[in-house]
């Protein structure tokens, strides 16, 4: 009993040692995400907290993984993975972090002094920042919510950010406009110029006591960042001292590349004395109106532009934007640049579905090489094409249709290619990806979106609330579904899944079982496939699966010819159900020279039966014939006879 | 096997030409000798006429079993009578006829009954052979799953 205590405590347990506790909900824990009180069993229960993955968010792995020790004044992850949810119904996936020291910034917003500024929140924060930035790593969730403080006048803690894509959960304001402007899962990793930009904003929230541009929707906050910049909008309303006004401009500028680093926040003495030299944006006298949108400048054009293609293109090729840019806007060159995009458009030999979203795309990127890849009204970064995709799969909305059209058409290299940005080292191979959505089948944008998101769950319903990550955990979904499986587990689905969790060589045994049309062979590859991974990646008995094989393998009994070894079989085959290794199952059915003897003894059997029946059919047609003979014999005999009494009488005669 | 038979025929319609110029030649000569062996060798010269078996099988059988009752009766005229005319008296005497009729009657009872037992016999063997024969059918179709297949 104690033992199976234990067992299913080790079970339940994170990283062996973690124990999340869902009953003790920590509602300011998470930064906006669920949290709830965890123990490490191995520092005297000491408190942890543990905080909920999405089924439709992926964590951050590469953090999960880089980040191994502890980092002062931040909420490091220390573990993750699978534990009950709340209630018990299901499963869920937990990031393990150390404790926030106290509520959040935002529990008591007020003023803070400038020096507290300076010593308790940008000191601690870019400390972390810097130690982030070394490891090429980003933050992406300095909020308020997601700040901490022990104690009035002491330093703050940044909270985690590893149980949600990047920026996933930040609001508009806490972002740069061309990041705020993506959906909140196409946001990417970004650059550490993106966390520095978000705690300018913090110290600006913290320095009113309340955040700015609060109560406004998000496209208005974007809107007044692109038509006044930043800094103007967000500190619009707000009387800085000169340092913290010089210092927030800088933080908050509009090219990253303007925005000091980590480590040049620690010196303030040197980001004082840093002004930014951007050039003021070309304006217009006169607005183009694009629906409610006056647009006075290229970066407010592109916006509008973004926000409703079809006026996009209606404005394009009736040459509104162009004309506006030439006369009202005095920009020739960029005029010029629109009109060969709109005429290599309309001189297309080959204009197909996404020529138009093309044209917007190009032309955005061309009015504010800033922005991100705006598609169909949709804008994201090109590294966050896998929580993208996620978000898309989830809600099966047109993400995922978008998601489709950029690799299929290799949007991304096209808009790389025309807005001249370097592509990171660390990015995704989005080749490699269009070739998997190419020759992926019909299935290919799941396994690509179980391959970018290796630690989200199998999306399958039949699967529930189970956290079914690995092919492990499939394995064991396989084991507990089998006894209600009809005739087939591995759907295009599952195939799917299998594929891109799976090692190289599952995944080609998946290829080739996707390519199958025959339900026989496709059986077979499927029975095949599953006794492999297990093999591979369940190496432990599975009777209940082994019970189903081996329902499906009954049929391929009855080919067997002779009955006695194939009642023999039959018992085998179900003794060897109940062992629960499916490689011994398939083996017994697939041995094949047995299976060539068995063929041969029948055919001999057959060849013995027909020469049977035709000595059967012989004795039943050969009655008139047979009394022939007997006749011919009969007289034969009885002439023998008469000649031997004449004989021996002649000669009894004779000699006497 | 044609060949064989056509010489068969061939063979014994020449002796049954042969005997028939023999009598016809010996009742021209010597009707008192012909006559008496003629009633003696009745049933054998009848069946040879009216045998219609493959070889004159029934036919023959007779006229070996009528020779072998003719030897005694012969010897016995050849030494015991005296002159040809008491020698054919003795042979047509009614004992003498009757014990070659019967015994060329016991040739052709003998010819219709063997055929007959010999054809039990192999029916019997046949049969023996056929019940072995579906046994094994049996065990062949339920070992091998043949029983759906139509015999012969």
């Amino acid at each position: 009993m104690a033992d199976e205590s234990l067992s299913v405590l080790s079970n339940t347990l994170i990283a062996g040692r973690y124990a999340v506790d869902t009953a003790q909900m920590l509602p300011d824990a998470g930064g906006g995400i669920p949290a709830y009180l965890a123990r490490d069993r191995l520092a005297s229960d000491a408190r942890r907290v543990a905080l909920a993955v999405s089924r439709t968010a992926s964590p951050r792995i590469r953090h999960l993984k880089t980040l191994d020790e502890p980092i002062d004044n931040l909420m490091g992850p220390l573990g993750h993975g699978v534990a009950p949810l709340p209630g018990g119904k299901g499963e869920g996936y937990y990031v393990i972090c150390s404790p926030p020291p106290g509520p959040p910034v935002s529990a008591r917003l007020a003023p803070w002094p400038e020096k507290a500024l300076i010593e308790l929140v940008l000191r601690p924060v870019s400390e972390v920042l810097e130690i982030l930035h070394v490891r090429k790593l980003t933050h992406r969730a300095i909020r308020p919510n997601n700040v901490f403080q022990s104690a009035p006048g002491q330093p703050v803690t940044l909270g985690a950010a590893w149980a949600a894509p990047p920026a996933m959960h930040q609001t508009s304001v806490f972002e740069s406009p061309y990041s705020a402007m993506c959906h909140p899962a196409g946001r990417g990793e970004g650059s550490i110029a993106d966390d520095v930009y978000a705690l300018g904003v913090l110290l600006l929230t913290l320095s009113r006591g309340k955040i700015p541009m609060a109560g406004m929707d998000d496209a208005t906050v974007i809107r007044s960042k692109l038509d006044l910049g930043s800094f103007a909008a967000l500190a619009r309303d707000s009387s800085l001292s000169g340092f913290l006004a010089d210092l927030l401009r800088v933080m908050l500028a509009e090219d990253p590349d303007h925005r000091p680093l980590p480590n040049q926040l620690m010196d303030l003495a040197h980001t004082r004395g840093r002004r930014v030299a951007a050039r003021p944006p070309r304006r217009s006298q006169s607005a183009l109106m694009l629906n409610d949108i006056a647009v006075f400048d290229a970066r407010t054009l592109a916006w509008g532009l973004f926000c409703d293609q079809r006026k996009a293109i209606q404005f394009l090729r009736n040459g509104l934007v162009t004309q506006w840019l030439r006369r009202a806007l005095g920009d020739a060159g960029l005029a010029t640049q629109i009109e060969d995009l709109v005429r290599a458009r309309a001189t297309d030999p080959k204009p197909g579905p996404w020529s138009d979203p093309l044209l917007v795309m190009h032309t955005i990127s061309a009015l504010n090489p800033r922005m991100p890849l705006c598609w169909r009204e949709m804008a994201l970064w090109p590294d966050a094409l896998a929580s993208f995709l996620a978000e898309g799969i989830a809600s099966k909305s047109e993400m995922m249709a978008a998601a489709e059209e950029l690799l299929a058409a290799d949007i991304f290299s096209s808009w790389t290619a025309a807005v001249g940005r370097p592509v990171p080292r660390d990015s995704p191979d989005l080749a490699l990806q269009r070739q998997l959505l190419q020759g992926g089948g019909p299935s290919a944008l799941l396994r690509l979106f179980y391959g970018l998101n290796p630690l989200l769950p199998c999306r399958v319903p039949a699967m529930g609330p189970a956290w079914v990550a690995t092919v492990p955990d499939l394995m064991r979904f396989f084991e507990g579904a089998a006894a209600s499986a009809g005739n087939s587990l591995i759907d295009l689905h599952i195939a799917a899944f299998i594929a891109a969790r799976g090692d190289r060589k599952t995944e080609m045994q998946v290829t080739g079982l996707a390519s199958l049309k025959d339900a026989a062979s496709f059986r077979l590859a499927e029975l095949a496939l599953l006794r492999d991974m297990q093999s591979r990646h369940h190496p432990s008995a599975m009777p209940a699966l082994a019970k189903w094989v081996a329902s499906r393998l009954r049929p391929d009994l009855d080919q067997w010819r002779n009955k006695p070894r194939r009642e023999a079989m039959r018992a085998q085959l179900d003794a060897l159900a109940s062992a629960g290794f499916l490689s011994q199952v398939l083996e017994l059915v697939e041995d094949a020279s047995a299976r060539a003897a068995d063929l041969a003894g029948a055919q001999r059997a057959a060849n013995e039966l027909a020469m049977i029946d035709a000595e059967l059919a012989a004795i039943d047609t050969t009655d008139r014939a047979r009394f022939a003979n007997a006749e011919r014999f009969g007289q034969a005999i009885a002439g023998g006879i008469g000649l031997s009494v004449f004989v021996l009488t002649a000669m009894a005669v004779l000699l006497r | 096997m044609s060949a064989g038979s056509k010489l068969g025929r061939g063979l014994t319609g020449l002796i049954v030409l042969m005997l028939a110029l023999a009598g016809g030649g010996l009742i021209a000569l010597s009707p008192d000798i012909a006559l008496p062996l003629a009633l003696l060798l009745l049933p054998g010269l009848v069946a040879l006429v009216v045998d219609r078996t493959p070889s004159c099988g029934v036919a023959r059988a007779i006229v070996l079993f009528q020779g072998a009752a003719c030897v005694h009766p012969v010897m016995d005229a050849w030494y015991r009578c005296a002159g040809i005319d008491g020698c054919m008296s003795y042979l047509a005497e009614w004992p003498t006829v009757l014990r070659v009729w019967l015994a060329a009657a016991a040739a052709w009872v003998m010819s219709q009954i063997l055929p007959m037992g010999l054809k039990v016999l192999e029916d019997y063997r046949l049969g023996h052979r056929r019940s072995m024969l579906i046994a094994k059918r049996e065990s062949l179709s339920t070992e091998w799953g043949l029983e759906d297949q139509p015999r012969g």
